[in-house]
């Protein structure tokens, strides 16, 4: 029987960052998926990072993961969301080639010594003296560590109209359920269901009543050692087209027909990503949304409408698609589903990601109940990390809410249990103006010095850090009158005594404009990337301070302990909120203060009691 | 906090213990079992059902000690949740302390801290931060109004309206993080014109109950009135006039009054305060000066200010000095004297339209000038209450303190540089004002603070 220290069971977003962290390691990985599933595939949206997620994958990137540099590698339009509304929120989103992701993933994943690719289908997992025992339909498995990142695919249902079919996604058979595989682990009560829009064929597309938005080539790469605004692959362009009442008709008249409003599917969406049912039915007044046109590759002949998935019938879907302006004479290429599916109990997991009754087996992905590639990448990374931190016999590793994307994340999804499929985004943290795209690596540098790596990246970061001191001690000290700067502009309005760091500071002066203007001007050369991580920091400084100041009043409250049970024996409490703090089990003040729907006054009640 | 409170079962006479009365009542709170108490009783206690009146002797050993009536309070339905079980005894001093001993030394229970009872109830969700303010308010506010919203507080109307702001500030903060997060989902316009409308939504809501809070607190609770003006202008004279009785030494010469002196009056249903200040001028004399200083000072925080002046003896060319101090009347005395008439022609032109004025003769005041003077105070009054002021400093603080902030958020808001990371720093310290307003940040501290002022028993 084959040994390894750690099996990492699926090779999605997840399942590739943690056996390629693991693999940092001295470690024998081994990495299983079934035989007709490709790696590190893009099932859904053609697109990588998005508001909030972008942060996540320069995060991942910094952590030594791979997201950002396949995304680099397959990117064909790159964007800057919320541009005008500051940096704190900026984010950058990629569509990537689907197939040029996944073959990348394949090609960079078989080249590494210690990852063994296995094709095989999970049956059962057991404990085996200290170990765990993976039996697979054609062979059996020895893993000291086990990384569990099957998706979608435990107990998965497809649902296409009044169809349906088992499956962990189309064309893929599912796995066995939860509890036929881990006995022992606590399911999440409800399912959980995402859906998929229909895809359509590029050239049955009139492109010309659609709205352009070509590449942005001003956006930096996601990777560290890529060039920063380089690109790998051609560039092309997404197309909004937007929604009308004859197509939205359409969709309410067959409102029996779909499977999410008449019954037949049991499980729970994302409030957050609704399917165009879920518009249609929920705002009966809104006629027009957007639907994104986006390309699925340079190759693929599909383009993917982002904003309308559904599980509706077949001719039902051809029919509302073709109402839309550009799409009337629209040929669908694969009609869109939704699927239901198993989800772990995220209460009891530690925030390593390690089980708490099933030590040494960890849980990442849509497993987990997110929903989006970069959330079960960040999560693959810390489930891999920790992993092989343990079997090094090293300190885990967990990271901090207030310093990460990923820490917010798994914090959620740790203490609070979900009830819906779990999205990131930027209002989730409470300290979005410390978490940025530009500080990745300053923030996360210190988390991967404890991995006690040497690798490339290691030392790269160390210089990349070394200069932004450099620039930053720069911007510190120097006044005007010191340096050469523009003569023009707003600049030349400035009094010659101000310091450098109060000139980004200036409410009309573009930070990273400027400072890029003066360093060379005045000779000194570094990359775009450390004049992007000084400019924003010294035009945040003082906001972040207060902002310091502010989570930790805020938080000692939001740390006092309270007791659940108690809450709901209270008289003075509604019996929605119970029913909402029943499923949740708060622990803290501030887990019960984030609970979706938790009215003011219970609130009130808790913090009298509480103190 | 939690070495003072704790759950045992307490006991305090919660009615006035200032003099003997008729009946006093003795409260037990937080016991398990009423049949714990038997020994005390002659009553067999097992037979006490809930909210029913019994007769009973109370003993001390075999010693019968009083007569009394008690009503047993079932929890959870008691004002504090607990069980709690009212002795209605005789209003003896040493009696309502005989029977308090009777129970202390058995060690079933101790006596309760200040404010214990209501603490309860707050902590079993009885009442809420607000109505624990609004009880005290009731029994410790000498003005009709402060009664009346105290009761407003205890019965959770003006709290609702606080939660019914906070709710409106989440509305807020939701387009916010749509804004943030989903503007392109719903189209950027659109996201944008949704958060600029609920901010206007909440700025009308946050101005008007700033505006509630403008009025001067303290001047209300209990309403000052203060007699100002020169050394001989006839302040004493009014101020005793008002009191029927000879109060401040009447003298003819300048400076008599060196500090104020004040005393309680009832008008309507109003108390005041009325105060007869020394006289405001310039004075060699050290401690007259602090009188005259005292006396601006208090003149700043009262509610209502009346001038008094001898048109006789006054330098026409001072009267902008006074006025700088917002008189709310001025009363031009000596009216009997010869010259009276001539003299005040020129102040009349110089303050008509300004201020409100009276000319009188304090020597033989007439009776109409107590209801003339009485139609001021309470027309003032009613227009302060008119405006339905916040009276409690906790809350006058905190609103203040919301609006300053969203004063600030707007700003940023509005600001060219229009950064969300930036506004939601803002955002989220408005949310913890408002968390603080609706009681959810309570710190020890503030608790501690309204229950200190609290009688024992309440």
């Amino acid at each position: 029987m084959e040994q390894f220290d750690v099996i990492v069971i699926g090779a999605g977003h997840a399942g590739i960052e943690a056996a390629y962290l693991s693999s940092q390691f001295d470690l024998r990985i081994g990495l299983l998926s079934m035989k007709s599933v490709p790696i590190g595939s893009a099932p859904c949206n053609p697109s990588v990072g998005g508001v909030g997620k972008g942060q996540v994958v320069r995060e991942i990137d910094a952590m030594g993961g791979l997201m950002g540099r396949l995304a680099d590698e397959a990117g064909i339009q790159f964007r800057t969301l919320n541009e005008s509304k500051g940096f704190a929120v900026q984010s950058t989103r990629v569509q990537i080639d689907k197939e040029f992701y996944a073959q990348k993933a394949e090609e960079l994943l078989s080249n590494i010594e210690n990852i063994l690719l296995l094709r095989d289908k999970v049956i059962d997992v057991k404990r085996k003296e200290g170990s765990y025992l993976i039996i697979g339909e054609s062979k059996s498995y020895l893993a000291r560590k086990v990384i569990v990142t099957v998706g979608t695919f435990l107990n998965g249902k497809l649902h296409q109209g009044e169809e349906q079919s088992t499956g962990g996604r189309m064309g893929c058979e599912s796995s066995a359920g939860l509890d036929s595989i881990f006995g022992r682990i606590q399911k999440n009560p409800k399912r959980f269901k995402t859906g998929t829009p229909p895809r359509i064929q590029k050239e049955s597309i009139d492109y010309n009543a659609l709205e352009e938005q070509p590449s942005d080539e001003n956006v930096l790469n996601f990777h560290y050692a890529s060039s920063p605004f380089g690109r790998k692959r051609k560039q092309v362009s997404c197309y909004l087209a937007r929604t009308n009442s004859e197509c939205m008709k359409v969709i309410r008249d067959n409102k029996e027909l779909s499977p999410m409003y008449n019954g037949q599917i049991h499980a729970t969406g994302a409030r957050y990503c609704p399917s165009i049912e879920d518009k249609a039915y929920r705002y009966p007044d809104k006629d027009s949304h957007h639907v994104f046109i986006e390309p699925e590759g340079l190759e693929l002949d599909t383009m993917y409408p982002s904003g309308i998935s559904s599980s509706l019938p077949r001719e039902v879907q051809q029919d509302f698609l073709n109402k839309i302006n550009g799409l009337e004479d629209c040929k669908v290429a694969q009609y869109g589903y939704a699927v239901e599916y198993d989800v772990v109990d995220t209460t009891y997991l530690r925030e390593t990601l390690e089980h708490k009754d099933m030590l040494g087996l960890y849980f990442a992905g849509q497993v987990n109940g997110t929903s989006g590639y970069e959330e079960a990448a960040g999560q693959g990374l810390v489930a891999g990390i920790n992993a092989a931190l343990a079997l090094k016999g090293m300190d885990a590793l967990v990271l901090e809410r207030s310093q990460s994307y990923i820490g917010v994340m798994i914090n959620d999804l740790c203490t609070n249990l979900r009830d819906e499929p779990y999205r990131l985004f930027t209002a989730r943290s409470e300290n979005r103006l410390w978490i940025r795209e530009d500080n990745a690596i300053e923030r996360m540098n210190p988390y991967r010095k404890r991995l006690g790596l040497s690798l490339e990246i290691d030392g790269f970061q160390d210089n990349f850090l070394g200069e932004v001191n450099e620039i930053m001690a720069i911007v510190d000290k120097v006044r005007l009158f010191d340096i050469s700067y523009p003569q023009s502009g707003e600049l030349s309005t400035l009094n010659p005594q101000t310091l450098l760091k109060d000139v980004l500071k200036q409410p009309k002066v573009g930070p990273i404009g400027a400072l890029r203007e003066i360093l060379q001007l005045n000779g000194i050369h570094c990359s775009e990337n450390v004049i992007r991580a000084v400019a924003i920091a010294t035009k945040y400084a003082g906001y972040i301070k207060r902002s310091d100041q502010q989570y930790l009043k805020v938080h000692k409250l939001d740390r006092s302990l309270v007791s659940w049970e108690k809450i709901c024996e209270s008289k003075n409490i509604s019996f929605e909120c119970k029913q909402r703090i029943r499923q949740v089990r708060p622990e803290t003040f501030g887990q019960l203060r984030n609970i979706e729907g938790i009215r003011p006054a219970t609130l009130v009640v808790v913090a009298a009691g509480s103190l | 906090m939690s070495s003072l409170f704790d759950d045992s079962t307490i006991i305090a006479c919660s009615t006035s213990q200032g003099s003997s009365a008729a009946i006093a009542v003795i409260r037990l709170s937080g016991f398990g079992k009423i049949r714990d108490f038997q020994d005390f009783f002659s009553f067999d206690l097992n037979k006490v059902s809930a909210r029913k009146m019994y007769q009973s002797h109370l003993h001390d050993g075999g010693k019968v000690i009083d007569d009394i009536c008690f009503c047993y309070f079932q929890a959870p339905f008691s004002f504090n949740g607990e069980n709690i079980l009212e002795l209605y005894v005789h209003g003896n001093l040493l009696n309502i302390d005989r029977v308090l001993d009777l129970f202390l030394k058995s060690s079933l229970v101790r006596l309760a801290q200040p404010g214990e009872f209501a603490r309860r109830a707050l902590v079993n969700g009885k009442l809420d931060l607000a109505q624990v303010e609004g009880l005290d308010l009731m029994l410790n506010s000498s003005s009709g109004m402060g009664i009346d919203q105290g009761l407003s507080l205890l019965s959770g109307s003006l709290h609702q309206e606080y939660l019914d702001l906070y709710q409106l500030f989440l509305d807020h903060r939701s387009h916010l993080e749509v804004l943030s997060d989903f503007s392109e989902d719903l189209g950027e316009e659109v996201a944008l014109e949704s958060f600029k409308n609920s901010l206007t939504a909440l700025q009308i809501k946050i101005s008007a109950l700033y505006q509630r809070t403008s009025v001067n607190v303290d001047a209300l609770l209990l309403p000052e009135i203060v007699l100002a003006g020169p050394p001989n202008s006839g302040k004493s004279s009014l101020f005793n006039h008002l009191l029927a009785q000879k109060r401040s030494i009447v003298s003819p010469v300048a400076g008599t009054t060196r500090d104020f002196v004040s005393e309680r009056i009832k008008v309507g249903d109003h108390f005041f305060k009325l105060i007869d200040t020394a006289g405001m001028r310039e004075s060699e004399d050290a401690i007259e000066r602090e009188g005259i200083d005292f006396s601006k000072d208090k003149l700043s925080k009262s509610f209502f200010r009346v001038l008094l002046i001898n048109p006789l003896s006054f330098d026409l060319a001072e009267l902008e000095n006074y006025l700088k101090f917002n008189f709310d009347l001025v009363i031009f005395t000596h009216k009997d004297v010869e010259g009276f008439s001539s003299q005040i022609k020129e102040f009349k032109n110089c303050i008509s339209g300004r201020v409100s004025f009276l000319e009188v003769s304090l020597v033989s005041p007439d009776l109409v000038l107590w209801d003339q003077l009485k139609d001021y105070f309470i027309n003032k009054i009613n227009l302060a209450q008119a405006s339905n002021p916040v009276l409690l400093p906790r809350q006058k603080r905190v609103i203040s303190n919301t609006y300053n902030v969203f004063e600030e958020y707007l700003e940023i808001c509005s600001s060219e540089e229009f950064d969300l990371g930036v506004i939601s720093l803002l955002n989220t310290k408005l949310a913890d004002c408002l968390s603080e307003l609706i009681g959810i940040i309570s710190p020890a501290e503030v608790l501690d603070n309204i229950f200190s002022n609290f009688c024992i028993g309440k």
